[in-house]
């Protein structure tokens, strides 16, 4: 009881540190970026189109940027990016496929907010019949598959909003020296998670089928 | 499930309550009321044991094999 004890303390932590790091720190730096955003339109009275988050490869391997100084010793350095967000000018008619696809990366942003914010409470049920020793019941199970089919479905979902961002952002950027990779498009870590989460849940029912097998041998 | 728990005959005959048995067995009522209702999944051979020894009867008057076909 006191390594479970324990174990919950360091989810705890991990879990107010990942919330910090993935939720509230991006929200902060969303809200400034559109701020930027939207003080850009105003003044350019232009509409625009945002991509964050792109993953960018050069077209040209020896490429390398000099657009940054190294303040400590005020010398040009050499960066090639990675990882950018990118601002255009919105095109004055946009085709239906390009609204429909908005349409669908807006939903499944939703569902992903949805379900992300469900794993906790499903987290802490299992915890509490964990404390009141009713570890193999079969409620348990299904929290636990319902917690595995949810992070599947995040890893899913996030692949499709991504792929989807890039394809947009290929349709109205073409950089000079970089282009989108689809490199990270796939969120593999969610999807291996949950399938790894999937099976532990039949070995679980396993072991609860034998715990009622013997709760039942008189 | 094939095998018949007989339990129930077995007391009627000797006369004799599931409260009695299980204090004489014991074994909770409770989980006598389970090998009665034919709800359990299995016996252990020291209950068995025990319920012929009070029911002074041979297991073959308490579990039936009746197949199912």
């Amino acid at each position: 009881m006191k390594r479970l004890k324990t174990l919950c303390i360091i989810l705890l932590i991990v879990f107010f540190g990942s919330l910090y790091q993935g939720a509230i720190m991006p929200f902060i730096e969303g809200v400034k970026y559109g701020l930027a955003i939207a003080r850009y339109e105003i003044d350019s009275k232009t509409k625009t189109d945002d991509f964050l988050m792109m993953d960018v490869i050069s077209k040209n391997p020896n490429y390398m940027e000099t657009t940054e100084t190294n303040l400590k010793t005020n010398d040009k350095v050499l960066i090639r990016p990675i990882n950018i967000s990118i601002l255009v000018h919105s095109l004055p008619e946009k085709p239906v496929w390009w609204i429909i696809l908005q349409v669908i990366s807006g939903l499944l942003t939703a569902a992903t907010l949805i379900l992300g914010l469900w794993i906790p409470f499903l987290v802490v049920k299992i915890l509490r019949s964990l404390q009141q020793s009713e570890v193999f019941e079969r409620i348990n199970l299904t929290r636990i598959n319902r917690i595995g089919i949810i992070i599947l479905a995040i890893g899913v979902f996030g692949s499709l909003m991504q792929s989807a961002n890039i394809f947009l952002a290929q349709y109205m950027v073409d950089l000079t020296h970089y282009e989108f990779s689809y490199t990270r498009a796939i969120d593999f870590n969610s999807i291996i998670m949950g399938v790894v989460i999937l099976i532990m849940n039949e070995v679980l029912k396993i072991a609860i089928e034998i715990k009622e097998e013997q709760d039942l041998t008189i | 499930m094939p095998i018949i728990v007989n339990l129930d005959v077995m007391m009627a005959r000797r006369k004799i309550s599931l409260n009695e048995l299980s204090e004489k067995v014991d074994i909770t009522p409770a989980n006598l009321s389970i090998l009665k209702t034919g709800k359990a999944k299995a016996i252990r051979f020291s209950t068995l044991e025990a319920i012929c020894k009070v029911l002074d009867c041979q297991p073959a008057d308490i579990l039936e094999f009746k197949d199912e076909e």
